[in-house]
């Protein structure tokens, strides 16, 4: 009898160990804490000097606090001490504020090994650490070798000045095209003027710490006539730092890199930021005009390389100023690449947005930090009809939103490639329209996306979804889990269908079908303030969004949901506090499931 | 005295300085570098090509390989893309479709040849032209390239109008016979053509039509000087990049067309040489408009034309940004043309203004420097139509030597250090409503 309960217990053991049912196991099995999951390095995320790795975490992680990472078998640090990106400098600063106790936790799971020498081989494992400081088993183990020294191409040497002066166009361009096959084109310290370069396959730019490349307020160094998408209507000017191709993924292993910073030149700067003055504040354009009095704001005043674009356009295409404003060139436009990895630098003040990827593939961006606040159009990244995003570690201060996806316009856009497949863990978004956007060019989707261990603060909005009747396609597949949002001037999640930008001049045969948001999931997020509905919906008659599912989110001191043409959609352990009047106001909605949702009103 | 010949000269300058100028135009003329033209799939030793001989195509000249040719591009089609490659042989075909994401090869000695007039597929209907050699309709992210050559064998076709060689006048085929093009892609974009030869082909060659995006690379295009209608490349859609190619034909070498929705814009041609076909040409037809054409470093030799503009009351739109530079013309017919009339310029005074209306030619803001031609009938023509005045000619940096001068009639044309060296009569014969500003 005995025999046979051991071996019930046994069985017992073995099937909660497989299937990780911790719930089901005696107590004193409880604390086993389960593995990292898909440990790996992401695409180009190493060098000569340094491998960063990343984890995914196991499906059961709320009793993870920490990961310990180990080479060639030594503790070597962990994620949460080991990281001094300005990003974690951010979220810890978040964290030690005590009015921010209650909000959501995150956990950090990337890890940058640095001091490592050229063209070693490496093997890594993590492992989870809980509160008692009990490890797991080791996640899977990942070997990788270093890089060879690259060889350096300084623009220094042909003939670069760095004198903030001098436009090093050619001497830039000549640097990249000598630099050989993973060869570094170096942009030493100093203040080096450009207009447009364009790199190539297999190369790494490297801005160095005390380097700035500063984009030249000269519209004439800039190519013109550069569409989004072919059936653009507005063309634009090229970005200052380019690369493209028909043949996707005929341009491949691509690196900008270092502690420098890139200067777009697009604005004046109006200032600092008050609550950090480290940040810097430039002036937001706004560009109206009283009988031919032109707005203190307006771009023709606090305008630099926004202002003489625009002009150049004007002249050039004998169009009005409404007609220019959106032609001025952007900071980086890649099209094509396959491997594109973003690393540790400054991006400034964009004169339009900020680091574009088209058609791109396998784009990984880790640590780098956005300052375009508060820049018109300043987005920070933008990935479109994009196939692999890995982005953490960053710092998002922006003038427009911080990640925005986009797939396209109308009927010639839903024949495009999905954008697809984006990972977001471990940013600090500080400032900005929306932090993760989708949207508005949705035609040919935008799907699979996990965003997760960030903290949202002060932007505008914190997931946003936007699309129209005319624009087709939608966005699907999103996981929006564990983070922490406060202070959000307008909704913490809004999908809507109804969008208008009035900087949008482009004309599209529409799709046949409206934009439609689905299967999006929301949890595990804590949301301290609203300035509007804290989720808000707008489908439309002929386009109603679908199982969009809200579960374990604490709302505090936020505005009623609202919600216009939703269906089959839940809302679970949706708890309100401090809130006035009922936090629901649904029309036009069909299959919403509410439970184990509660309201704590304000005292 | 001094004072009449003071405000005399002083009321001339006010004359030139206002007459109309309707669009400003400080060139924006940066070229941006050509797309990338390699071919991620690619590799010599073609480790992932579709060798048409695995669906039984025999190479041997005689046999027609076109089953086999479509089934290895349509199996690389449902693979989501892939390379055809053409080697060791000379493949007989009729016509052939490329489907998206999927590349030809032809590799060097290898050719690609269409099958006899005889045996050509022809179009059911009549007034339609046949198939091309190789097409493609609504496809995306595909192309031509390699060192090897597709023969049009378009000698078979002419020859069955009473052709009977290369070095004999031109022998016109008449309208009703219709001809098909070597290669026709519409309704495409991302393509990618190059390093091939393509030759002998029955009508026009390289037809990226309503298609965008497209990089023309290294592309040499033989038609017989005396082939009727054998346009070299005649592009119409968005970001057309033509570079390094040599045409040799005769009609032609590029006819830059207008589309079906939106004009024809950022049309890019450089490092390319041009031999004894009609020119460098856009039009004549071009309702929707072509604007930023950008011609840099080009030779022309032999051909009738240089730069050409030609399009007709009707079939004619907005002609915007056109830019040619750095140009070397030999023993062409003409240097430049630039009229709203075509295929003949009326004698001056003959025309009267008519209707503005959606078709009628609109040219405005051509720039012309860096040019040394030797023309051997005239310098050229830049003639507008009454109502329609071609606006903002620039010529800089321009010699052309010709037995006679540089016509102009309803434009205006302002020069800068440019020589017109007419043999017999002016450098410029000024027609009614000319205006020349020389600097």
């Amino acid at each position: 009898m005995k025999r046979a309960k051991i071996v019930i217990l046994m069985f017992l053991l073995m099937f909660c160990q497989i299937y990780g049912l911790e719930e089901c196991m005696p107590k004193a099995y409880a604390a086993t804490v389960m593995p990292p999951q898909n440990l790996r390095v992401p695409t180009l995320a190493y060098d000569e000097k340094s491998i960063t790795l990343v984890w995914e975490k196991p499906r059961n992680y709320s009793d993870i606090v920490n990961y310990n990472v180990y080479m060639n078998g030594k503790l070597i640090g962990n994620a949460n001490e080991n990281n001094h990106s300005l990003a974690k400098t951010n979220i810890d600063k978040f964290y030690e504020d005590p009015s921010n106790r209650a909000a959501q936790k995150i956990s950090m799971h990337n890890y940058m090994v640095t001091g490592l020498k050229a063209k070693t081989s490496y093997t890594f494992t993590v492992r989870a650490v809980n509160k008692e400081g009990k490890e797991s088993k080791d996640s899977i183990r990942v070997t990788q070798t270093t890089m060879n020294i690259p060889k350096v191409f300084n623009i220094v040497d042909y003939g670069a000045v760095g004198d903030g002066v001098t436009s090093n166009t050619k001497a830039i361009q000549a640097t990249i095209d000598a630099c050989t096959t993973g060869g570094k084109v170096l942009i030493p310290a100093g203040i080096f003027k450009t207009g447009a370069i364009w790199l190539k396959s297999d190369m790494t730019l490297e801005i160095s710490k005390g380097a700035t490349l500063l984009a030249t307020e000269n519209a004439d160094e800039y190519p013109y006539h550069y569409l989004l998408y072919s059936y653009s209507t507005d063309e634009r000017f090229y970005s200052m730092i380019n690369a493209h191709t028909y043949d996707n993924g005929s341009i491949s292993n691509i690196r900008i890199v270092g502690e420098g910073i890139i200067d777009g030149n697009g604005w004046a700067q109006e200032g600092f930021d008050k609550e950090d003055p480290s940040l810097p504040v430039y002036y937001k354009a706004k560009n109206s005009s009283k009988n031919n009095v032109l707005a203190p704001n307006h771009t023709l005043n606090i305008g630099m390389l926004a202002k003489t674009s625009v002009e150049k356009a004007m002249e050039f295409g004998n169009m009005d100023f409404k007609a220019a404003y959106p032609r001025r060139p952007s900071m980086v436009t890649l099209r094509g690449v396959t491997n594109v990895y973003y690393g540790g630098f400054t991006m400034r003040n964009p004169a339009n947005h900020g680091l574009i990827n088209i058609n791109c593939k396998n784009v990984t961006v880790n640590g780098i930090i956005m300052q375009t606040y508060n820049a018109n159009n300043g987005d920070g990244i933008e990935l479109i009809n994009n196939n692999g995003l890995t982005i953490f570690n960053s710092f998002f201060d922006t003038g427009d939103d911080g990640v925005n996806f986009a797939a396209g316009q109308g009927a010639i856009g839903q024949k495009g490639e999905a954008t697809k497949n984006a990972w977001i863990f471990n940013n600090y978004f500080r400032h900005g329209h929306g932090a993760i956007v989708a949207g508005s060019h949705t035609a040919a989707w935008i799907e699979n996306i996990l965003a997760e261990d960030n903290v949202i603060y002060q932007n505008e909005v914190g997931l946003r979804c936007k699309t129209s009747n005319t624009i087709g396609g939608g966005a699907r597949n999103i996981l929006f889990r564990d983070n922490a949002l406060k202070n959000i001037k307008f909704q913490a999640f809004i999908f809507t269908s109804i969008y208008s930008d009035e900087n949008a001049v482009a004309k599209f045969e529409p799709a046949i079908a409206p934009g439609r948001f689905k299967n999006i999931t929301i949890k595990n997020c804590t949301v301290d303030t609203t300035g509007a509905p804290v989720i808000e919906v707008n489908g439309e008659s002929d386009g109603f969004h679908e199982n969009i599912n809200f579960e374990n989110l604490r709302l505090y001191n936020v505005k009623p949901a609202k919600i216009n043409y939703m269906k089959n959609s839940s809302f679970t352990k949706v708890i309100f506090e401090n809130i006035e009047s009922n936090p629901w106001s649904i029309t036009n909605s069909i299959g919403l499931s509410f439970d184990k949702d509660t309201t704590v009103s304000k005292n | 005295m001094k004072k009449t010949i003071l405000v005399f000269f002083l009321a001339l300058l006010l004359i030139n300085g206002t007459l109309p100028s309707k669009a400003a135009n400080t060139s924006i003329d940066i070229i941006p570098p050509l797309p990338s033209t390699v071919i991620a799939k690619d590799s010599p030793e073609n480790a992932n090509a579709v060798d048409p001989r695995a669906y039984g195509a025999k190479a041997d000249g005689v046999t027609d390989d076109a089953v086999a040719i479509q089934k290895a591009i349509n199996s690389c089609a449902q693979k989501g893309g892939g390379i055809v490659v053409l080697k060791n042989g000379t493949f007989l075909s009729s016509p052939l479709v490329l489907k998206t994401g999927v590349y030809l090869k032809i590799e060097a000695l290898t050719v690609l040849k269409a099958v006899p007039y005889a045996d050509y597929p022809k179009n059911i209907k009549p007034q339609s032209k046949p198939a091309a050699l190789v097409g493609a309709k609504n496809a995306s992210h595909f192309g031509v390239f390699g060192n090897g050559t597709i023969d049009g064998n378009g000698q078979d076709w002419w020859r069955t109008q009473g052709w009977q060689g290369e070095d004999l006048p031109k022998l016109k085929i008449p309208n009703t016979i219709k001809r098909p093009s070597l290669l026709d892609f519409s309704d495409c974009s991302d393509i990618i053509v190059k390093d091939v030869t393509l030759q002998n082909s029955p009508q026009l060659t390289l037809v990226p039509h309503n298609s965008d995006n497209v990089v023309i690379s290294n592309v040499k295009i033989y038609n017989p000087a005396n082939s009727h209608n054998t346009d070299g490349i005649d592009p119409s859609g968005n970001n057309v990049f033509i570079d390094g190619c040599t045409i040799d034909t005769g009609d032609d070498n590029i006819a830059i067309k207008g589309q079906r929705n939106g004009s024809t814009q950022n049309i890019y041609i450089t490092n390319s040489t041009f031999y004894h076909g009609h020119g460098l040409s856009i039009g004549s037809d071009f309702v929707e408009g072509v604007e930023n054409v950008y011609a840099k470093n080009i030779t022309f030799a032999d051909t009738e034309t240089g730069i050409r503009i030609k399009s007709v009351r009707g079939r004619g739109g907005l002609v915007n940004n056109a830019n040619f530079s750095d140009i070397t013309m030999k023993n062409v017919g003409r240097a430049i043309v630039i009229a709203g009339y075509y295929p003949k310029i009326p004698p001056a005074g003959e025309d009267v203004a008519q209707a503005i209306i959606s078709g009628t030619p609109r040219y405005q803001n051509i720039t012309i420097s860096g040019i040394t031609a030797t023309a051997v009938k005239e310098a050229g023509a830049i003639v507008g139509l009454p109502e329609s005045p071609i606006q903002g000619v620039t010529l800089t940096n321009v010699m052309i030597n010709a037995p006679r001068g540089l016509t102009i009639r309803n434009a205006q044309v302002s020069t800068t250090q440019t020589t017109i060296n007419a043999a017999n009569g002016p450098e410029y014969v000024a027609e009614e409503n000319s205006v020349i500003n020389s600097n």
